[in-house]
């Protein structure tokens, strides 16, 4: 029923909306079999302006302590990794829906450090996504490596909303 | 008290297929052993340190970087002591102390050894059984392994494929199957280790440590694939050749992880044909569901079933409810109550152990 107010509201009106969502990510790494998915474990608080189909104006930021691999040790490392710096994402371009999708330019920052990529907006009736396929050394970084486990360099990254 | 004979010669290899609730759809990255269970290697000692309840640290000191000639060598030592009442009856006694070694001859060649000491069944405490024929003090492994990248190639005497690692199930079937003849094997064994899937194929022959007439050669596959990072699908099929009884079986398996739960299914057939050509066979099931209520302890619920037909006509059925606590990174407890129903005969086991491991 949300969904369809904002449809409906991008279709007539441009306004201002927040929703609630998660965040998800899976990398691989160099051993066969294994790799390691996390989540934010409060919801994500996404805001947005709708009109005419089209999106823009998302921003959303997210402490990385709030993210959860399920072992304690993981958490550590990857906070580390990620220097204990605020997530943010800030649109630049709107986009519009073309099939349920679009793709959106913005700026990422991780760990302080700040590039510009596309996201991909995917649209269903309950929920949207947004999605990206992160390069870790593409950003700047080194690949983690802990006791002979390295994880690979492609991070799927995925934000649910309502 | 068949129930306890069956553990006698069972090894405890602290490889969790329930891992896979963390993303371990392999055993690679904690096991020297691509099948698991065993030495462990420097990221699953600390794992194993830093997912227990009471946590630790793995430090190598310069006492254990000696011992250890710098990385050629590994050891650990593994011990067992359980307590176990069944039908109002209770026991409890040191069930297993093996010791562990691996001696790294080159990067990609590789000895491993296990040796083995099992107390002393029922069967020879009452003297049914002759001590010598026990095997008491036994070779659990004996392998040179060598691996390049995905592919590993194992020589020696090993634990036979057998599909989900389910120690307490794979002894039910086992010990159905053909009773007192150990699951050890003569073997030469290819195991592929890729990001999606898993295969391994052997030809075995008998260990050597087998009652006279319970000899048995013949070869295994087995196949896992990895469908996502949280579900498994495999199969397994057998062929043995022992001088009394020849065998085939064939079996399919899961295992899917959602969120802390994870439940595994295992469906096995296995035909045989007695050297009197008379033939029977017989079916298992087992179902598993387990709840990791943190990483250091998980509680399961487990359904085996086992029907066998003809003149070994058979019908069996066992729950168990358990919970094990890594309680650090040396010591486990765990407890399963077991109800057993056996034809018209009830069982009800009570097991409690706590497993040490010093590495």
């Amino acid at each position: 029923m949300r969904f369809l107010l904002i449809y409906l509201t991008c279709i007539f009106t441009i306004s201002a909306v927040q929703v609630k969502g998660s965040l998800e990510f899976l990398v691989k790494t160099n051993v066969p079999g294994m790799s390691v998915s996390g989540y934010s474990n409060i919801p994500l608080i996404l805001k947005y302006e709708v009109s005419d189909q089209a999106i823009k104006n998302i921003k959303f930021s997210l402490n990385p302590k709030l993210l959860k691999t399920g072992m304690d040790l993981r958490d550590d490392h990857l906070q580390e990794f990620l220097k204990n710096k605020m997530i943010t994402f800030t649109g630049l371009k709107g986009c519009k829906f073309q099939n349920g999708k679009c793709e959106l330019s913005g700026k990422l920052s991780l760990a302080g450090i700040e590039r510009e990529i596309i996201l991909s907006i995917v649209r269903n009736d309950k929920h949207f996504y947004l999605l990206y396929n992160l390069s870790l050394t593409g950003f700047g970084f080194d690949l983690p490596n802990f006791a002979g486990v390295t994880v690979k360099d492609s991070v799927e990254i995925k934000f649910k909303f309502e | 008290m068949i129930s306890l004979l069956l553990f006698l010669l069972t090894s405890k290899s602290f490889a969790y297929e329930s891992m896979i609730v963390k993303n371990y759809n392999s055993c690679v990255a904690c096991h020297r052993s691509p099948e698991g269970g065993g030495l462990l290697t420097t990221y699953g000692k600390v794992i194993s340190s830093s997912t227990s309840l009471i946590k630790g640290t793995h430090k190598e000191g310069p006492f254990k970087k000696f011992i250890n000639a710098k990385g050629k060598l590994d050891h650990a030592f593994y011990g067992r002591y359980a307590y176990i009442k069944t039908n109002g009856e209770s026991r409890k006694f040191p069930m297993q102390g093996d010791y562990l070694g691996a001696f790294q001859a080159t990067k990609n060649v590789e000895a491993v050894i296990t040796i083995a000491r099992a107390p002393k069944s029922q069967a020879i405490s009452s003297g049914i059984e002759n001590p010598s024929g026990s095997d008491l003090i036994f070779l659990r492994k004996a392998v040179l392994k060598v691996h390049s990248g995905s592919h590993n190639l194992i020589i020696g005497r090993d634990r036979q494929i057998q599909g989900l690692n389910i120690v307490d199930h794979t002894v039910l079937t086992k010990s159905l199957n053909r009773m007192n003849v150990s699951d050890l094997k003569t073997t030469a064994k290819y195991f592929y280790q890729g990001e999606s899937s898993s295969f391994k194929s052997e030809l075995f022959f008998p260990s050597g440590q087998e009652f006279e007439g319970n000899k048995e050669h013949g070869f295994a596959s087995e196949y896992r694939k990895y469908l996502d990072d949280n579900l498994i699908l495999g199969g397994v099929v057998l062929a043995g050749f022992g001088e009394v009884i020849k065998r085939k079986v064939v079996s399919s398996f899961f295992k899917k992880a959602i969120s802390s739960f994870v439940l595994m299914g295992e469906y096995s057939y296995t035909y045989r044909e007695l050297k009197l050509k008379e033939t029977f066979d017989q079916r298992a099931t087992l179902t598993q569901l387990s709840w990791f209520l943190n990483l250091h302890t998980e509680i399961f619920l487990r359904f085996e079933s086992v029907r066998r037909n003809k003149y070994f006509e058979l019908k069996e059925e066992r729950q168990t409810v358990g919970m094990r606590m890594r309680v650090n990174p040396h010591i486990t407890f765990q407890t399963d109550y077991k109800k057993t129903k056996r034809n018209d005969l009830e069982e009800n086991l009570l097991i409690s152990q706590l497993f040490f491991n010093v590495w």
